[in-house]
């Protein structure tokens, strides 16, 4: 018989996993049962690694306010700290005190630099539009350019009329 | 397209073509993508999660692959055989492939664009290039992610990204993976240092294997281990850099073997031979392991008669669901051995 399952104990491995994070190499042998108990699939979860190990994402820092649960999806936060998965995408802004250190940690960063959806962006750039339009708007009313505010309010209003 | 037209074909990514396709089998990108207005999967009542199964069916019907067929296919309402089958072609996940509940997978008939629908977050959408083309790949999801998101809005905030069920997929959501055959390096023992130099520039090496580190066929993958904080170029750039340094440490020590001890690896790639053409019972690791020897021969033009695209399909061809599926019956371990070795038998021919 070879190595027993890391998980159970009980169970020959029959899968071996090695994983490297930040040069240190992790070895992994666990039965068929667990991998399927643990959806342990090729894509190795860096997080799954540490929950095995005992480690789970770090403990809020006690000055910290966190939520108990996230609004959005009640999920309580012991409940993410248990099986590291969040519940809704609002658990982000939610736990965010908590989770910034977390993906600091995995990823060493927290903040995202890449790609952002078409929509989001139209979105973003009709805003500044708006924002600009809206400060012409109050220029030309303080200026008593009453022709030029009129063309503005309408722009406005065929812009808002587009959002909704 | 049915499910029974794939058993006769394989994916294009098998086909040996593309860069460093002696070393590189494919290259692989995967986007991790969720429905704004719907709470992650771990959170998702069953009405839920059939509400998203049916947003995304109907958005992925309207778009199509822009490819001359594809297929749906509802996990929910297969055998636990066609899973493992779609598994062993790599189409879908462990995860998905074992789970439960209003889920299924969408691909195209080449089977280099894939789309999971519910498994560890909404939507997983795959490419697969075969050889070395990461940046091809990352391309090939380009369209099909916009315009899902425009008919289906993914989870994104400004300041973390696509938001994703797990923490350690956040940002890019993006996996890109590449799988190499490195049989010389692992002759050689001199796989951990290629382990080691990988890791240094922040990616992550998986071996995944059975019993016996052979019974892998030799095959490993590098992957990114960061989504959050690099733009996705940055992410494919760090890539790019370490797979032709792996690909030309194999290639070195394949030369050294040759120039060194040239016997030595010839025998093992005749034996391996020898063995699968001639055996009448065989096992899914024994076949892996000779079936990597072989693809070295091919490789090394010792077997010049041989079709690489003949060994790589061989790879997936002998798993046991494709055995049972292309006997069209549940096969006992025994019989299973049986129809390996005849399977191997028939498409070794010379
Ligand atoms: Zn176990
Ligand atoms: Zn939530």
């Amino acid at each position: 018989m070879g190595k027993l399952c890391q998980v159970c104990g009980k169970r020959e491995a029959k899968i071996h996993f090695t994983e490297i994070r930040e040069g240190k190499k992790t070895e992994m042998h666990i039965c068929e049962q667990c991998a399927h108990e643990k959806n342990m699939s090729m894509a190795f979860p860096a997080v799954l690694s540490q929950l095995v190990k005992g480690g789970g994402p770090p403990a809020p820092r006690e000055s910290e306010a966190v939520p108990a649960t996230c609004p959005g999806c009640g999920l309580a936060y012991a409940e993410f700290k248990a099986k590291g998965r969040l519940g809704c995408p609002r658990c982000y802004a939610a736990f965010g005190p908590v989770l910034i250190p977390l993906l600091e940690k995995v990823h060493g960063a927290s903040a995202h630099r890449g790609k952002t959806p078409e929509r989001v962006k139209g979105a973003m750039a009709s805003r500044r539009e708006l924002a600009e339009i809206e400060e012409q708007l109050a220029a030309a009313v303080a200026n008593e350019e009453y022709e030029k505010a009129a063309q503005l309010r309408d722009r406005l209003r065929e812009m808002k009329g587009k959002e909704s | 397209m049915t499910l029974d037209e794939l058993i006769g074909q394989s994916g294009e990514w098998l086909k040996g073509i593309g860069p460093e396709s002696d070393i590189v089998i494919s290259s692989r990108v995967r986007l991790a993508r969720n429905l704004a207005r719907f709470p992650f999967l771990t959170r998702a009542s069953d009405a839920q999660r059939a509400e998203i199964h049916l947003a995304v069916r109907r958005a992925l019907d309207k778009l199509g692959l822009g490819d001359n067929g594809h297929l749906y296919v509802e996990l929910e309402a297969t055998n636990e055989m066609t899973n493992r089958f779609l598994l062993e072609r790599h189409l879908i996940s462990r995860e998905l492939a074992n789970g439960s509940g209003d889920r299924g997978v969408l691909f195209n008939r080449s089977e280099m664009l894939a789309v999971m629908v519910n498994e560890e977050d909404h939507l997983r959408i795959q490419a697969i290039r075969a050889g070395f083309q990461v940046h091809d790949a990352f391309q090939d999801l380009q369209w099909l992610d916009d315009q899902l998101d425009r008919e289906l809005e993914f989870a994104f905030s400004n300041e973390f990204g696509y938001l994703t069920a797990c923490p350690t997929n956040v940002g890019t959501g993006m996996r890109a993976s590449v799988m190499f055959h490195l049989p010389a390096l692992v002759f050689t023992k001199q796989i951990d240092k290629v382990f080691s130099s990988v890791t240094k520039i922040n990616l992550a090496v998986r071996g995944f294997y059975g019993e016996g580190t052979q019974a892998s066929g030799d095959f490993y993958q590098i992957s990114n281990q960061v989504t959050l904080g690099k733009s996705e170029e940055e992410i494919l750039d760090l890539i790019d850099r370490v797979v032709p340094k792996i690909v030309a440490y194999e290639r070195a020590v394949r030369e050294h073997l040759i120039d060194k001890d040239r016997l030595r690896l010839e025998d093992k790639i005749w034996r391996a031979f020898g063995v699968l053409k001639s055996a009448r019972s065989i096992s899914s690791e024994e076949t892996m392991d000779l079936l990597s020897a072989v693809r070295l021969g091919v490789n090394l033009g010792l077997l010049a008669d041989v079709d690489m695209s003949t060994v790589n399909e061989l790879f997936i061809l002998t798993q046991p669901a494709h055995l049972q599926r292309l006997e069209k019956r549940d096969l006992t371990p025994g019989e299973r051995d049986a129809a390996r070795a005849d399977f191997i038998r028939k498409h070794l021919h010379i």
